[in-house]
């Protein structure tokens, strides 16, 4: 097992240098030589437009900037961004700590919601229930979130507070005035991340009811069923654990959703997220900031699949069993 | 690296088409490019002009806050390194300049006592600091802290500052020096009537806090990057959430009057439906609206709408060079007249702006001190008249509707950037307009690096749907005079005309405000007989600032390079809270 870890650490050396290759590349493609419009202000002399540019070290080849900047990755320095040559790390880690509150409340919401839902439609496959879980788990994976957070807004901040009642702030992790406790921070996580989990639990109860049906056929649950276990043990002790491995794998994979899924949800309820740092610095070609939070995505992408497949064999003894002949 | 790279900051908002959307919108429906730049961009979010203001006078009430919106997060503090918008309202409310301008760009004395004396040969500026500025630790504001802060502009020690303007420095500034603690003279190496109001607006620094750092620390100090913990400005620093807002407390020892406001809150919100949503549920007292969303703010009970021009001309840029191949068409001015006449900016303000444009009618903004508001000739939209034109250039109708000359067809290409909805939309709807009178402009949409590259270097363009953006002052030679049309410079049309650049010049020499508007006056009656750049249109800027605030009165060249806001002391919220 611990050699299988090592592999796959090992494998991820070519991965993190294709996607910094291809980040470099494409930002470059995009933006010129960085800074695109610093030549149009009519205010900059072409002079200064030079002096600004060999002060960011862009006047140097392409390749040069490249292996510079993955040398000091190698040695964990992350750069230094271009708008403001503050570090990278410094900027993912102010941002790290809401991203992991805001997704991870959303996560943990979908799945303590997707597991009960699933199995109930699954148990009562072909009724009105099952048809009314259906459709939720459709909407939500068919609304756009952006237009959902909005409606939100709409209804718990804009109306309600027109109407008197209490309301929901609709952007930040805390008031900007006083606030800052507990209770202010619970209140601004309210909306945002029921828009997030909404669609988890869309996504993932899907997974479970159909994977509890696939296991509820299965011979095992006929037997233990035949010798006459209660029924709440063989759906929630015997079925369960085997149906919600799938659910594991997507877990897993959604651990760089942890950054990327809140995107659209950090910029609309104007969470200072790592989604909403990626987005704003590649729009502003900072790629400095950019290819450090891609890294570190790529580094999450990585450690889940391992983590996946770790909880794979903590699950399953039969894929334990392979990955120690392997 | 600082400012000069937020740069790309304010372009930036142009990927995702949403958002970038918002982004066009904030700024007024305008956007473009030579404003596109780095410093550009952010201007005109905010920059407006003239007018507008929220509701004003009343007894002011003492306390409360007020919350605004910014599009992204404060870069900087340190006002000679901050070119974005955000970044210019927070230095601007801590560090006081030596002149400050009000919303029509007329400059009045910031901590200097009064404009300053300025030699009649423009060589030496004299300015006398008032004594009664200190610093929120309590020293004293002196002709030191106005030295050093200028010498990170052009003291050759300090070259590894990122101020983006050092080009200008070097080129017209020997030397600043202190006479005495409250005066400073500014000896020029040569006369440029601008330099004061261009420069004379950065937020005095404090040489007994930043004087000793070596000059690469300037850059990235913690007094930069995470908050100064001195000001001499209306509010302190107090608290920043990144990301998230940048709270300010009111400064007690403020030289022009402590502010009614205990606190100032800057906050973050790239998305500009959520911005009017802030607005509408009283989450935030004051911020652009997208002019899109402005008729859902008419009538309302909360929130007063502020509009003012900016300081954006939107324009259609010809090609002159003679070596290029679109000169064939547009080296005959009556062409370059012909495709004014022929487009319907009242309708393109109307679809494509949502009516918060004007229509422009000179190539300066209608807020300068020195715009001609009867440029002439004037043009209307005129269909027959443009047909007209181009018959008597020998532009015939032919066979296909397409007209020719010589065999060659009146066939161009219409360049823009691509991103940013209001332009992309803008050329489709100049391309079908030309086209009911036989010209073919075919649209070609290219990114913001491209437009950089072919504006300042390759020049390979027939005609640019773009914006020029303007400061304060009226000088127009980095536009027109024949001199800019060097690689780098931004005559890309290659317009040349010996009287304009003759006028030009003069008017750059001399100070006296009456003269200079003459001249300027003349100018913009030239360029709207030879028509290089076409003015189209003045985008305007729409605020939306909740009732309960008053005194609230941004314009045009508000925080325009870091200007303090002048007024800001004086705004109360009515409820105190």
């Amino acid at each position: 097992m611990l050699l299988y870890v090592l592999r796959r650490v090992l494998a991820t050396i070519p991965v993190i240098l294709g996607v910094t290759i291809v980040t470099f590349l494409l930002m470059h493609l995009t933006a010129g030589s960085y800074v695109p419009g610093l030549d149009l202000n009519p205010y900059l002399r072409p002079e200064d437009v030079a002096r600004l540019r060999a002060n960011l070290g862009l006047d140097r080849p392409l390749y040069t900037q490249y292996l510079e900047w993955i040398w000091g990755i190698s040695h964990g320095d992350f750069g230094r961004s271009m708008q403001n040559a503050s570090p990278v790390i410094g900027l993912i880690l102010d941002r790290l700590p809401n991203t992991l509150e805001l997704s991870g409340t959303a996560m943990l919401v979908g799945i303590a919601l997707s597991i009960p839902l699933g199995v109930t439609a699954a148990l009562r496959r072909g009724t009105r229930l099952d048809d009314a879980i259906t459709f939720v788990s459709v909407a939500g994976f068919a609304v756009p979130q952006f237009w959902m957070a909005l409606i939100l807004i709409l209804i718990f901040t804009v109306s309600f507070k027109a109407w008197g009642l209490p309301w929901l702030p609709s952007s930040g992790t805390v008031s900007a005035l006083g606030g800052g406790d507990l209770v202010d921070r619970l209140i601004h996580l309210v909306m945002p991340a029921s828009v997030l989990s909404f669609v988890y639990v869309s996504i993932w109860s899907r997974f479970v009811r159909s994977s509890m049906l696939e296991v509820l056929a299965q011979d095992y649950v006929r037997t233990a069923r035949a010798k006459g276990m209660k029924e709440s043990r063989v759906v929630y002790i015997h079925a369960l654990r085997n149906a919600v491995v799938p659910l594991v794998t997507l877990v897993g994979l959604e651990l760089p959703g942890l950054i990327s899924s809140g995107l659209v949800v950090e910029v609309v309820f104007g969470w200072p997220g790592i989604g909403r740092l990626l987005y704003e610095r590649a729009l502003e070609f900072d790629y400095t900031a950019v290819m450090g939070v891609t890294t570190f995505a790529t580094l999450l992408v990585i450690t889940g699949n391992l983590l996946a497949d770790v909880m794979y064999g903590v699950l399953d003894p039969r894929i334990r069993k392979s990955m120690k002949s392997r | 690296m600082n400012s000069s790279n937020s740069a790309g900051g304010s372009l930036s908002r142009s990927l995702e088409h949403w958002s970038r959307r918002d982004f066009i919108k904030r700024a007024g429906g305008a956007t473009a490019v030579l404003a596109f730049t780095s410093a550009g961009l952010e201007w005109l979010e905010a920059c407006g002009g003239q007018t507008s203001t929220s509701s004003t006078g009343g007894t002011p009430v003492e306390g409360g806050h007020v919350i605004e919106t910014v599009n992204n997060d404060v870069f900087s503090f340190n006002p000679m390194l901050v070119i974005d918008f955000t970044s210019q309202i927070a230095a601007g409310l801590c560090f006081e300049p030596l002149l400050t301008s009000i919303g029509n760009g007329d400059q009045i004395p910031g901590i200097a006592q009064d404009l300053p004396q300025t030699s009649s040969d423009l060589l030496t500026h004299t300015f006398r600091l008032r004594k009664d500025v200190k610093w929120s630790d309590g020293k004293p504001v002196t002709a030191d802290d106005v030295v050093f802060t200028y010498r990170l502009g052009y003291d050759p020690a300090y070259k590894a500052v990122n101020f983006p303007y050092r080009g200008d420095f070097e080129r017209y500034l020997a030397n600043v020096k202190a006479v005495d603690p409250y005066t400073v003279v500014f000896q020029m190496k040569r006369p440029f009537a601008p330099f004061i109001t261009l420069h004379g607006q950065y937020g005095i620094l404090p040489n007994h806090i930043l004087g000793n750092l070596p000059p690469d620390q300037i850059n990235t100090a913690d007094f930069t990057q995470n908050g100064p913990n001195v000001v001499s400005g209306v509010f302190k620093f107090s608290k920043w959430d990144k990301g998230q807002q940048i709270v300010f407390g009111r400064n007690e020892t403020y030289f022009r009057g402590k502010s009614h406001l205990d606190s100032y809150v800057m906050k973050v919100l790239p998305d500009s439906v959520a911005q009017a949503n802030q607005l509408r549920s009283g989450e935030v007292d004051a911020s652009a609206i997208d002019p899109s969303l402005v008729d859902s703010f008419k009538g309302s009970s909360s929130v007063d709408l502020v509009d003012f021009p900016q300081a954006f001309v939107i324009v259609n840029a010809y090609q002159m060079d003679p070596s290029k191949s679109g000169s064939k068409f547009f080296a005959d001015k009556a062409v370059r007249q012909a495709l004014l006449y022929a487009i319907d900016r009242q309708a393109m303000i109307n679809s494509l702006y949502f009516g918060q444009a004007s229509i422009a009618t000179s190539i300066e903004p209608p807020v300068s001190f020195a715009y001609n508001p009867n440029a002439k000739p004037a043009y209307t939209f005129d269909v027959a008249k443009a047909q007209a034109l181009l018959d008597g250039a020998g532009w015939k109708m032919g066979a296909s509707g397409i007209r020719e000359k010589n065999g060659v067809q009146l066939k161009f290409e219409l360049m823009s950037i691509t991103g940013i909805h209001v332009y992309e939309s803008a050329v489709v709807v100049i391309q079908e307009q030309l086209k009911k009178i036989g010209v073919v402009a075919t649209p070609r949409l290219v990114s913001i690096a491209t437009i950089g590259n072919v504006v300042t270097n390759t020049r390979d363009f027939d005609m640019m749907y773009i914006g020029f953006l303007w400061q304060q002052d009226p000088d127009a030679s980095q536009y027109y005079a024949s001199t800019s049309s060097v690689s780098g410079g931004k005559n890309f049309m290659h317009y040349s005309n010996p009287q304009v650049d003759q006028l030009l010049a003069q008017a750059g020499a001399i100070s006296d405000r009456t003269q200079r508007k003459q001249l300027y006056f003349q100018i913009q009656d030239m360029l709207q007989d030879d028509l290089p750049t076409p003015p189209l249109m003045v985008p305007k800027a729409v605020w939306g600032v909740n009732k309960r605030v008053k005194n609230f009165n941004l314009g045009t060249f508000d925080s325009n390079q870091n200007e303090a806001r002048p007024w800001m002391k004086d705004v109360y919220v009515t409820d105190g809270k």
